[in-house]
């Protein structure tokens, strides 16, 4: 193992959970979005 | 700053996103002109009966201009004149709105067309009504004890 | 493990005057919870269709009640006091001095409060607490509401006074980061809040004292609302000051990244402010540019949350990593879900994801015409001052108040307080749930029950409204099982001793950088961009401004 790994902590699991929630407001913008094009 | 690579993922990630969102909408209201209600007309709000458009409160059908039909609505504590607005659908229509007292909101339930109407502006919506229907107007800005009794309605008619 | 000698090392008991300032500013906030709350109830309940208030009562009313209680003083006297606490914690007990300006600032604020409660109460100033001009109230509600600000400005004026010490005696070190997340919110309180006190001082009390009989409306909502977006981020820093820096403690770990806890916070600073326009997307007088470039700020404020984020799940993760959690998420069964110091704060942090995805909709341009006025407002900020900040403010309290009493928190309290969580979140599920629904639908906010002549649209809102008052109510049951706790911490909960936690930063981070604490560069870009966004509308909304408005009283 170099030093570097050692210094940068395992976090995966961060990685997935932030990704969930980046995720959540793209989907939810893009709904509301399409209700606002929808309607006139 | 020292950062997590993850964290330069993920940064990278939503920032994108909100760069994605502000070019989606900034496209739609520079180049399409889907602004939010923004006009900048300006009325004596203790003369507006005597003040065309207002004089004459209604639906008007209009030649030459953008759109086919204007309507033109007065809100005042605690009624909206006319109290219905009737248009054929699929027509253009621009709503003209402002109030002879206090701020009161102005929205079709269930439609884009919501915006706030304040003393001494002019206030206006230029939308295709393209789905037949009966559409509340109602004030969504309190503006005292009447408030939720203050309502219109839009008739959206074959 | 920590043996018991580094134990009694790391205790740090605030100071008995100072727990006397801060627990003062705690009472103030939990009575408000409980008026304030009650106000809530009545609102839902009168929604719903199947109540009418008694004795002449006004729904604007209680609803001016709400909105006041609960928006401004439970809010600003618990932050108050848990900042009073911090600053004494982590920089030391306050001097004489600095604790008088403490005194004497609950004091102003107590004296408007009280002002401008008894004038609501006399149904005077049914104006709600956006004060809705040209809805005139009786100028003692203004001139109370503008003691409460002035108020703040002493007492924070003693917390900053704390800081300036403690980097006089400790030159080129970086400040306690606590003290200096408190100095950064304090900062951003009083820039924002001179809009509100030129609002209130000389628009709002010369007109409803009659010595000018008309005023600037537009301009008197560009300058509430110069203040009123930056007041929802006042709430919502000192539940991040737990999240970063309490939070860790609890769970047994480290604070993930100090610099970038700091720059999160700057960040908050520089964009909180000049983005008040997304309030007053739909309006006329301001031109969709302004109003866009507010837009491009306000969404700018959601990168220092985007990186707390992933702060906190990163902090969380190295803990139960360290504890033995193995794979993808096996980290997660780790955390101490039974200790309601974490559980409680937790949830409040998962309700910022839908609060948070919530707010970039509402800020979106003419997206906001989707949802303007409409009761989804109401259900997004119930998520996020309601939610995500209260149940934080909750699960401090649990440490705070008994820490400040000399008591501890029992294991049936630590239960109940679970419980209390679980009902609060059960509640709001429900009630936000349903106004984020008939919000999409149309149904406005601020609005007494209404059938709308019969409308077929407004008849399908009630069943929903129903959904709220059954929200509000389990949210109720919440609120008298919150003072409950309270109540116990403060008057019969066994005397011992309770930690204040304060997070230790990770050996792994690196060392922060002192431009973060340089204050002339932060506080220059600050007021740069707040002209940059707000100059030439401003200009235009003097210059071009049609005939004033003359003062109503419709209610």
């Amino acid at each position: 193992m170099s030093k570097k790994n050692e210094k940068e902590p395992d976090l995966k699991g961060t990685l997935y959970s932030v990704g969930f929630l980046g995720t959540f407001i793209l989907v939810t913008w893009f709904l509301a979005f399409y209700l606002f094009i929808d309607r006139f | 700053m020292h950062m997590h690579k993850y964290e330069k993922w993920w940064l990278t990630f939503g920032v994108g996103s909100l760069v994605l969102f502000l070019v989606i909408v900034g496209f739609s209201a520079f180049h399409y002109g889907s602004h939010p209600p923004s006009d900048k007309v300006y009325i004596d709000p203790e003369r507006v009966d005597e003040i065309a458009p207002f004089n004459n409160p209604g639906v008007h059908k209009v030649e030459g201009k953008d759109w086919d039909y204007e309507a033109v609505i007065v809100a005042s504590a605690f009624y909206y004149n006319p109290p219905e607005i009737e248009v054929p659908v699929g027509s253009k229509v621009k709503f003209i709105v402002t109030t002879k007292d206090v701020v009161h909101g102005f929205q079709a339930a269930g439609t884009n067309i919501n915006m706030i109407v304040e003393p001494g502006y002019v206030s206006s919506y230029v939308t295709t009504v393209d789905k037949v229907g009966e559409y509340l107007i109602l004030c969504n800005e309190y503006c005292g004890i009447g408030h939720s009794s203050m309502m219109s309605m839009l008739k959206v008619v074959e | 493990m920590t043996t018991i000698k580094e134990r009694a090392q790391d205790f740090v008991q605030v100071d008995k005057r100072d727990a006397k300032l801060a627990l003062a500013h705690i009472y103030v906030a939990f009575i408000a919870l409980l008026l304030g709350g009650l106000a809530g109830l009545l609102q839902t309940l009168v929604r719903s269709g199947q109540f009418t208030l008694p004795w002449g009562i006004g729904y604007y009313q209680v609803l001016t009640v709400h909105g006041v209680l609960l928006g401004l003083i439970l809010t600003t006297y618990f932050i108050f006091g848990f900042q009073i606490a911090a600053v004494s914690r982590t920089s030391g007990t306050l001097t004489n001095k600095q604790r008088t300006l403490g005194w004497i600032g609950f004091w102003t604020m107590t004296i408007g409060t009280t002002a401008a409660a008894i004038m609501v109460l006399l149904n005077e100033a049914s104006v709600l607490y956006t004060f809705y001009a040209p809805l005139q109230a009786h100028w003692i509600f203004y001139v109370g509401l503008a003691l409460v600000v002035v108020g703040s400005w002493i007492g924070g004026a003693g917390q900053i006074g704390k800081y300036i010490e403690w980097r006089k005696a400790n030159p080129g070190q970086p400040s306690p980061l606590l003290t200096f997340m408190v100095v950064v919110n304090l900062a951003m309180w009083i820039v924002c809040s001179l809009g509100v006190a030129v609002e209130v001082v000389f628009q709002l009390i010369p007109w409803s004292l009659g010595w000018v009989d008309t005023v600037n409306v537009l301009l008197s909502r560009t300058l509430f609302w110069y203040f009123g977006h930056p007041l929802v981020y006042f709430w919502l820093l000192p539940a991040y000051m737990v999240w970063y820096v309490v939070i860790p403690k609890v769970i047994g770990g480290k604070i993930f990244s100090d610099s970038l806890a700091r720059l999160s916070f700057m960040l908050f600073l520089l964009f909180s402010i000049p983005v008040g326009f997304h309030h007053q997307l739909t309006e006329p007088g301001i031109s969709s540019f302004w109003k866009f470039l507010q837009v491009v700020l306000t969404l700018m404020v959601v990168i220092p949350s985007l990186l707390t984020a992933f702060s906190l799940f990163a902090s969380f993760e190295i803990r139960g990593r360290a504890l033995g959690g193995k794979g993808l998420f096996g980290w997660v069964k780790q955390l101490p879900w039974k200790d309601a110091r974490f559980l409680v704060p937790f949830i409040g942090m998962v309700a910022f994801i839908p609060g948070g995805a919530g707010g970039i909709i509402n800020a979106s341009h003419q997206m906001n015409q989707l949802i303007h006025n409409t009761i989804w407002v109401t259900g997004h900020f119930h998520l996020t001052v309601a939610t995500t900040v209260v149940l934080t403010f909750f699960g401090a309290a649990y440490w705070l108040i008994p820490h400040l009493t000399g008591r501890v928190l029992t294991k049936q309290m630590n239960r109940l307080a679970i419980i209390q969580a679980i009902v609060w979140t059960v509640g709001m599920a429900i009630m936000s749930g349903s106004m984020h629904i008939i919000g999409l639908f149309g149904a406005p906010r601020r609005s007494d029950f209404s059938t709308y002549g019969g409308s077929e649209q407004a008849a399908s809102w009630i069943p929903y409204q129903i959904a709220q008052a059954v929200g509000g109510t389990i949210l109720f049951i919440g609120i008298i099982l919150v003072l409950y706790i309270v109540a116990n911490l403060i008057w019969f909960a066994p005397k011992g001793q309770t930690e204040f936690p304060v997070g230790e930063v990770s050996e792994n981070a690196e060392k922060t950088p002192m431009a973060l604490e340089n204050w002339k560069i932060w506080l220059t870009i600050c007021i740069a961009l707040i002209l940059f966004a707000y100059s030439v509308p401003v200009i235009e909304i003097i210059r071009d401004a049609p005939p004033g408005s003359k003062g109503y009283k419709l209610w």
